[in-house]
């Protein structure tokens, strides 16, 4: 079993990983302009994701190489002005996703596909924040006159039950994306050598 | 200083890379090892500064002692407080963004006090003046000045002991002359340096000794004299580049042909010069070279005249007909510097027949055949070697079968044989039908392939 | 980004970023839409004062637009739910102005100097703080290798036609260069002592300006102010 530390060599692939998985991450974010489809966000996201963090998986098998890649994308939301939601969010999420990898002993893929699953919950996160200030929408709304049918609405959109069916689907999302991830290092990254 | 004993270096199962390498480097001397690629001379300068062992994973045999400190028992932090690295490929060999702070990062890590860092950045600008490198975007830089950059940051950590591995490969001959420069300085003050290199010419005046590197085992020590008297024959069979330094003798660009550009433009962010080319005509069959100094444009004039950038207007004509971005992006075909760039798929045969209609598979195996990749070609494209990605990179450039072929210095980094295979190679492509561009500052390349230069 | 200088009106990352936390909190409390106003003449103040004209400007536009449309959805109320819901982004959008704003200026201000020596000021720990430095590194060289990527695909006449095989080759190569990048920055640290246990210092140093404890002092009376107005 591989304890080692964290190497200067694993710090800085967590940072070049981090910044590809954010900009893919962003770019399946698009989707999120569409109203209603940004319910399927995590999923997508997961899907698109897949292989950048499967790789990223293969070739750091330390502990807490992905939870601090997943705390670092929480920070980096934090900095371009998100809530601390998000921050709770994240390690709660990373959390379980490390303890998943330690289980798989950090390479048994079915752990590792387990465990991005988790990981990938915490794109929830954002629609977990405006669950969280729906009251100040609706108060928000009310000063400004809206109707309150109207604002039920636009409210129901965001509540327990949509919410859980986008923890599902961030989940499967995570999993579908953990298997193109698994062809892709057999199709690609494990023949040329990099992993 | 440095002393070597018996050593032998591997990688995993395949053949020792080194054989029984010994040798001793005295304090102040600079010493070169030289060979051709692939020879293990870089592997030398790896095992001295750590990184093969310890990062690279190779095995090793014997001993390497600097400053009579085993370097086995050393860990990399420890064994850069004795020595400097300056890297083959200073695009991507740094950490910081900014260029002071790239200088004083060493400083920084070894805990020197802000009077202590200023104190040694001012002596280094008292023997490098490269004020206006300070404080800038390392990305905003030109090769050359990133190569600068290094060097200056090799001296200001204050080590004994720099080695370098190709420093002159990215470079064009002016900061060749530059670094050239900068290295005469670094043995004035004192400092040993050891240097792999293949483009010999620039060091003839600060080298002490030389050791040519074959397949693993030095086959010779020379003093600096008898190092000068090698013929330029010799050199050349042995891999090496020419002694002197190479003049350009392909004819200036005169002769009319039938692919007109009538007028290109293209306006550079924030800067106030423009590229502008005006009323040049090519010929068919022809090979071009595009040389100029770093920073002129050449990367930028090769995607205008491949009609990949949106930026630029232009108005070319090809036998008379006008032509558009799109219809020239159909008729080019672009060999990158950085191949990696353009192998996509998961096998050398796919990648090569890739976005090519209705040729028959016996075709592209001939082109392969040509190019010896016949036997690799169910190879994973990135999985092989930098030359042989680089043919892959041209055998589908061949299939294409495009009317414009463009190399973007395909020669960077190569000793005199590879050199010289690639320089057969695109001879080869040549044809009535083809007209071949090459922007290249390898002088002894485009003066074995090149029939005209234009200058920018 | 890249470069540093010193600015009176320029407060250190560790103040920028304290900023975007705090004007979180105004997410979940309703706070009075004249404060509100207040705390974004500040950001653009300080947008201005470090050069910033157009983002000050900007700054103050977006706001006007996301606070005066919304009261005019009245209209809109009888319309389709699909309108509704696209209006529903311009809440969101509207909820996170003010942290977004910050975040803003934080980032078009900081220097990746100053951020780095701000962290190791409040002890982040090296695991984090590295990997964090070298996202600034990597950035740029991600976007000129993808440029160039995205280059050699049109030259070589692949096309978005087919989504799946267009994404496969994109980030096969992609993926391949960040990894040999990767190890090209880890070895240019390496061999320059980042592993020296010895306690590292800092060539910029962070300073608390004037300038850090008003902005400070500032935000902090306009949110407390805003909630208890």
């Amino acid at each position: 079993m591989k304890t080692e530390k964290l190497r200067i060599k694993d710090l800085v692939t967590i940072g070049v990983f981090a910044v590809i998985y954010f900009v893919l991450m962003f770019l399946a974010g698009i989707i999120g302009i569409v109203p209603i489809l940004y319910l399927a966000y995590p999923t997508l996201a997961g899907i698109i994701t897949g292989i950048v963090i499967m790789l990223f998986m293969a070739k750091v098998q330390k502990p807490w190489g992905l939870f601090i890649l997943g705390l670092i994308c929480g920070l980096i939301v934090i900095a371009m002005g998100n809530t601390y939601v998000i921050l709770a969010h994240v390690l709660i999420s990373m959390a379980i996703a490390e303890f998943l990898r330690k289980k798989g002993e950090y390479k048994s893929f079915r752990y590792n596909m387990l465990s991005f699953a988790l990981f990938n919950t915490w794109i929830c996160g954002f629609l977990m924040q405006i669950f969280l200030a729906k009251d100040k929408v609706i108060e928000m709304a009310e000063t400004r006159g809206m109707g309150h049918d109207y604002i039920m609405k636009l409210i129901k959109l965001v509540n327990y039950r949509s919410l859980i069916l986008v923890y599902i689907g961030a989940i499967i999302g995570g999993i579908i994306g953990a298997y193109i991830g698994k062809a892709f290092l057999k199709k690609h990254f494990e023949k040329a050598g990099i992993v | 200083m440095v002393k070597i004993e018996n050593l032998s270096l591997s990688y995993g199962n395949s053949p020792k890379v080194l054989k029984n390498i010994s040798l001793r480097v005295e304090k102040g001397e600079c010493v070169l090892f030289t060979g051709k690629s692939g020879s293990g001379k870089s592997s030398i300068i790896n095992s001295i500064n750590g990184l093969a062992v310890q990062y690279d994973g190779a095995f090793i045999e014997g001993t390497i002692r600097i400053d009579n400190k085993d370097v086995n028992n050393l860990k990399l932090y420890e064994i850069s407080i004795l020595v400097s690295s300056v890297f083959q490929n200073p695009k991507t060999h740094f950490f910081n963004i900014n260029t002071t702070l790239e200088l004083l990062f060493y400083l920084e890590n070894i805990g020197l006090s802000k009077n202590q860092m200023d104190e040694r950045l001012n002596d280094m600008l008292e023997i490098f003046p490269i004020n206006h490198l300070l404080n800038r975007d390392i990305f905003k830089l030109s090769g050359g000045e990133k190569q600068i950059l290094c060097i200056a940051a090799s001296y200001i950590s204050g080590t004994e002991i720099i080695v370098l591995d190709e420093p002159s490969s990215n470079l064009d001959e002016e900061n060749i002359i530059i670094i050239k420069e900068m290295l005469m300085k670094l043995k004035d003050k004192g400092k040993t340096l050891i240097i792999s290199e293949h483009r010999i010419y620039y060091l003839m005046d600060i080298i002490d000794r030389a050791f040519l590197i074959q397949d693993g085992v030095i086959q010779r020590e020379y003093t600096k004299t008898e190092f000068m008297k090698i013929p330029s024959e010799k050199l050349n069979e042995l891999g090496l580049r020419d002694k002197t330094k190479t003049k350009l003798t392909v004819p200036e660009i005169q002769k009319k042909g039938n692919f007109e550009i009538k007028n290109i433009e293209f306006k550079f962010n924030g800067v106030d010069n423009n590229l502008l080319f005006k009323d040049i005509s090519f010929e068919m069959g022809k090979i071009y070279g595009i040389v100029g100094t770093n920073g002129l444009g050449k990367s930028t004039l090769l995607r205008c005249l491949i009609g990949c950038e949106r930026k630029s207007r232009e108005e070319i004509y090809l036998e008379g007909k006008r032509l558009s971005k799109r219809n020239r992006l159909k008729i080019s075909s672009l060999v990158m510097q950085d191949v990696n760039h353009q192998l996509f798929t998961d096998s050398v045969i796919n990648e090569v027949s890739l976005g090519v209609k209705n040729r028959e598979i016996r075709y592209v195996e001939d082109i392969l055949r040509k190019l010896d990749l016949y036997e690799l070609k169910d190879r994973h494209p990135m999985s092989l070697s930098g030359g042989q990605k680089q043919r892959v990179a041209i055998a589908s450039v061949l299939c294409k079968n495009s009317r414009l072929l463009f190399f973007d210095e395909p020669t960077s980094g190569m000793d005199y044989y590879n050199m010289m295979n690639i320089s057969d190679l695109i001879h080869e492509c040549k044809n009535d039908q083809k007209i071949i561009f090459i922007v290249s500052h390898d002088q002894e390349f485009l003066n074995s392939l090149a029939d005209y230069v234009i200058n920018l | 980004m890249s470069t540093f200088s010193d600015n009176p009106y320029n407060p250190n990352p560790i103040s920028k970023i304290g900023i975007v936390i705090l004007l979180g909190f105004t997410v979940f409390h309703q706070i009075n839409i004249y404060f509100e106003w207040a705390i974004i003449f500040v950001i653009s103040f300080l947008f201005y004062k470090n050069g910033l004209k157009n983002d000050a400007l900007k700054n103050i536009a977006f706001f006007a637009a996301f606070s005066c449309l919304l009261p005019d959805i009245v209209i809109i109320r009888n319309m389709n739910p699909f309108i509704m819901m696209f209006f529903m982004l311009f809440i969101v959008c509207r909820m996170i102005y003010l942290p977004f704003s910050a975040g803003k200026f934080f980032i078009k201000t900081s220097d990746v100097g100053s951020i780095i020596s701000s962290m190791d000021k409040i002890k982040v720990p090296q695991n984090i703080s590295i990997p964090i430095a070298v996202m600034f590194r990597f950035f740029p060289s991600f976007r000129e290798e993808s440029r160039n990527i995205k280059r050699a695909m049109r030259i070589r006449g692949i096309t978005f036609k087919n989504p799946i095989s267009y994404i496969e080759y994109v980030i096969v190569p992609l993926l391949v260069i960040s990894s040999n990048i990767s190890d090209d920055i880890a070895k240019a640290a390496e061999t320059k002592c980042i592993e020296n246990p010895v306690k590292k210092t800092r060539y910029l140093s962070v300073k608390i300006k004037t300038v850090d404890f008003a902005y400070m002092l500032l935000m902090l009376v306009m949110i407390l102010g805003g909630i208890l107005w």
